[in-house]
């Protein structure tokens, strides 16, 4: 199992996304434990009366299966100085504060992803986690490529099909 | 086959700005129903361009606008916008 910290972007991104084999996010926990911090629970607690997928994780983290972990942030801390939400700035701190527990960070969104670098973060945009969990063998190809498919609407340009070439070719260089 | 999973239009930008309008004043006249509805959809368009940029995030886009990520990505969408600045 790996052991990933999720923000509100890659959570809408896996919950928005549903194949045959149901939603992305059921198909992640079944290889994944999935970690958010309290500001990102709070969203899903505003929004789970109006959308549905938001109702979908409110009560996958009713259930248990996603850990909510209380992170607090000292004050005036270098992240205050970005113009970060408090979803991606907990989320940072969660995964630094239990690093050696955590595989990596995944997030969709360029400015959080660009600060978790700068801070020594192993993050991921959700494409590149379904590549890795193609990798270490622990989703299908053909599964992976439904939730590609069934994210897209969410990426730009090349993200789709770069991504759906390294699934086919297993080369993230893809261009032999 | 995969699906993408597609939602009501809703929220609509006059939605928000007339729940976020009311919260704060219980009656509000026509006319400053209509100017929060252009000042919320002028900072909408404001921090869609920085967004896009990649000079803030979605959640501090959402927290200036006083919604959730979530209400944002479906603003966003109903009107044609793009979801993330990737």
């Amino acid at each position: 199992m790996l052991e990933l910290v999720f923000d509100t972007n890659a959570l809408i991104t896996c919950c928005q996304a549903t194949t045959q084999d149901g939603p992305a996010i059921e198909s992640v926990l079944e290889v994944c434990v999935l970690r958010v911090p309290m500001a990102v629970h709070q969203e899903v607690l505003a929004a789970r009366a109006m959308f549905r997928d938001a109702r979908l994780t409110d009560r996958i983290i009713g259930e248990g299966r996603i850990e909510v972990i209380p992170t607090s942030l000292p004050p005036d801390n270098v992240l205050d100085h970005y113009r970060l939400g408090s979803g991606e700035k907990e989320s940072i701190a969660l995964f630094l504060d239990q690093a050696d527990e955590l595989d990596f960070l995944v997030t969709d969104d360029r400015l959080a992803y660009v600060v978790s670098q700068r801070c020594g973060i192993p993050c991921y945009l959700f494409l590149d986690m379904v590549i890795e969990l193609v990798e270490r063998k622990l989703w299908r190809r053909a599964l992976a490529e439904g939730v590609v498919k069934a994210a897209q609407h969410r990426f730009s340009g090349g993200f789709v099909p770069h991504t759906l070439t390294i699934l086919k070719t297993g080369d993230r260089r893809c261009l032999k | 086959m995969s699906e993408v999973a597609h939602y009501p239009a809703r929220p609509q930008l006059e939605d928000i700005s007339q729940r976020l309008l009311r919260e704060a004043v219980p009656n509000p006249s026509p006319v400053l129903e209509d100017l929060v509805r252009r000042g919320f959809e002028q900072k909408l368009a404001e921090l869609y361009e920085i967004f896009q940029q990649g000079e803030c995030s979605l959640g501090y886009l959402a927290e200036q606008l006083d919604i959730s990520s979530w209400e944002a990505i479906r603003l966003l969408e109903a009107r044609g916008l793009r979801t993330t600045n990737l």
